[in-house]
């Protein structure tokens, strides 16, 4: 359950990010499309193929990211197979992958603000922080909301990773609830019990549901 | 002030600079590393200048991969799902959008929390009534739990689509003599492309990226690519060459294809939460 809890924290990242790079490609820029469109591509790569490229690249011994933090003086990490490093490094390939979603949701929403509202406030002499606080925000508010609960109810079933990168290892360190009841009915056939942990996740999820849905229809 | 802004300007050219590098960055090492021999890829040291071989594309395609039989399997397993699941999901947006019944909006709404349901939640029923019925490894048995999954959120998609014609329409073409399935085939459908377009390249998405199910439910016979890429991963010796060509194969033209259409896209992730753009 910890570790499940743990898992949703990729969802602050990622808005967060996805939030500040919103803001900066909506500046109006030559060759902006370029950036919009390249800072998207991870959505639509299948999760396991993503996770794939990881692993290659977390590889101990023929990976590039050792490669990468030799040359910078860092010490050699052993990612995915070290139980003090495994469930960060999922993480990371989740908020490579899922940022960008933040990102495109956020874009639209900032995109979708009335352009005279912000123009007044700047002939007014508002500040820019002034402007996102008090006109930009309230807009986008229900894009938001939006995808911060699409985002947390994926984080919150995370399976695809976690079986590819981990498949739950080293132990049981990165198994959140959903994997747990995977392994529970597919590796011990423990199904009862397996049933059970999918229940809790279902009422979990459910309760989300009703919320996003409420947000909706606002 | 001019200068203020041409430094902010840089600055935001240099962050979206690096962020784009980052986001690419494993993607394009990928790409590389499919034109590699073996040689140039287990080394210690990540090689960039190599000569550039199309052995490992040659190899998915024969002997052991049969990778174009994966891809097939994942084509006719996608393509089923989206387009019943495109038929049976406009008869229910016609019927939620054109019948006033008590609590319409509510059961939408549960309709679409089946959706975000942990697939693990729902596995294990379908794993024990598809081996009583002797359907594991069948195409039947992916399409119809797909379904189940991409059905909900279809009927939630188009329902909003729908809603958006006037019902004049109908009680209009109802006195004309129009029957209602003609009504939806010739009225509703071509004014609801864009529905439709969105709907239909949802459930493709999540019927082509689709893992757990796949996993539990296929075999030799119908194994889509999700899973057969992660069989690389069995074995002493990964072989990472020939399993980024099939990764390439199978992810590429469907991202240059998605990017394309990517404006119909955000409005369906959004679930109509940004409707104009």
């Amino acid at each position: 359950m910890a570790i499940t809890a743990f898992y949703m924290v990729v969802v602050i990242v990622e808005f967060a990010l996805g939030f500040f790079l919103a803001m900066v490609a909506s500046r109006e820029l030559r060759g902006m499309s370029v950036f919009k469109v390249s800072l998207i591509v991870p959505i639509f790569m299948m999760p396991v193929a993503a996770s794939l490229l990881w692993k290659y690249m977390f590889n101990p011994s023929i990976g590039i990211l050792n490669w990468v933090l030799a040359l910078v003086g860092f010490a050699e990490q052993k990612w995915v197979s070290d139980p003090s490093t495994a469930l960060t490094s999922i993480m990371m390939v989740d908020i490579w992958q899922w940022t960008p979603f933040m990102f495109m949701l956020l874009l639209a929403g900032v995109q979708a603000v009335p352009r005279e509202s912000t123009e007044a406030a700047m002939v007014d002499g508002a500040s820019y922080l002034r402007i996102i606080r008090r006109i930009a925000l309230p807009y986008m508010k229900p894009v938001m909301l939006v995808a911060v609960l699409i985002r947390a109810m994926d984080a919150f079933r995370e399976f695809d990773k976690i079986k590819v990168l981990t498949d739950g290892g080293p132990g049981s360190v990165t198994s959140n609830l959903v994997f747990q009841a995977f392994l529970q009915a597919f590796r011990y056939f423990e199904m009862g019990y397996s049933m059970a942990l999918s229940w809790i996740a279902a009422l979990i999820i459910i309760a989300m549901t009703m919320i996003l849905t409420r947000q909706l229809q606002k | 002030m001019r200068a203020k802004k041409v430094v902010v300007d840089a600055l935001s050219y240099l962050v979206l600079t690096v962020a784009a590098i980052l986001t690419l960055f494993p993607v394009a090492w990928a790409l590389l590393t499919s034109f590699k021999q073996r040689t140039d890829i287990f080394t210690a040291t990540p090689v960039f200048f190599f000569t550039p071989t199309l052995r490992n594309y040659i190899v998915i395609f024969s002997g052991e991969y049969i990778w174009h039989i994966r891809l097939l399997n994942s084509f006719i397993i996608a393509g089923t799902t989206t387009l019943i699941c495109v038929m049976i999901g406009a008869l229910a947006a016609y019927g939620f959008t054109r019948y006033d019944w008590g609590h319409a909006d509510s059961v939408a709404n549960w309709i679409l929390s089946i959706r975000f349901l942990p697939a693990v939640a729902v596995a294990i029923p379908w794993f024990i009534i598809f081996n009583y019925l002797r359907l594991l490894d069948t195409y039947v048995a992916v399409i119809i739990t797909y379904i189940t999954f991409t059905l909900p959120f279809a009927v939630w998609l188009l329902r909003g689509f729908f809603v958006a014609i006037p019902r004049e329409l109908d009680e209009a073409a109802l006195t004309e003599g129009y029957s209602r399935l003609e009504i939806l085939l010739k009225i509703i459908f071509p004014l609801a492309k864009p529905g439709i377009i969105i709907t239909s390249i949802f459930s493709m998405i999540f019927a082509w990226n689709e893992f757990l199910f796949a996993l539990l439910l296929t075999r030799a016979n119908t194994m889509t690519t999700p899973v057969a890429l992660s069989t690389f991963l069995q074995g002493f010796l990964v072989e990472w060459g020939p399993l980024f060509a099939a990764t390439m194969v199978t992810t590429l033209p469907f991202i240059i294809a998605v990017i394309i259409l990517q404006k119909h896209i955000v409005r369906g992730l959004t679930l109509g939460a940004v409707s104009k753009s």
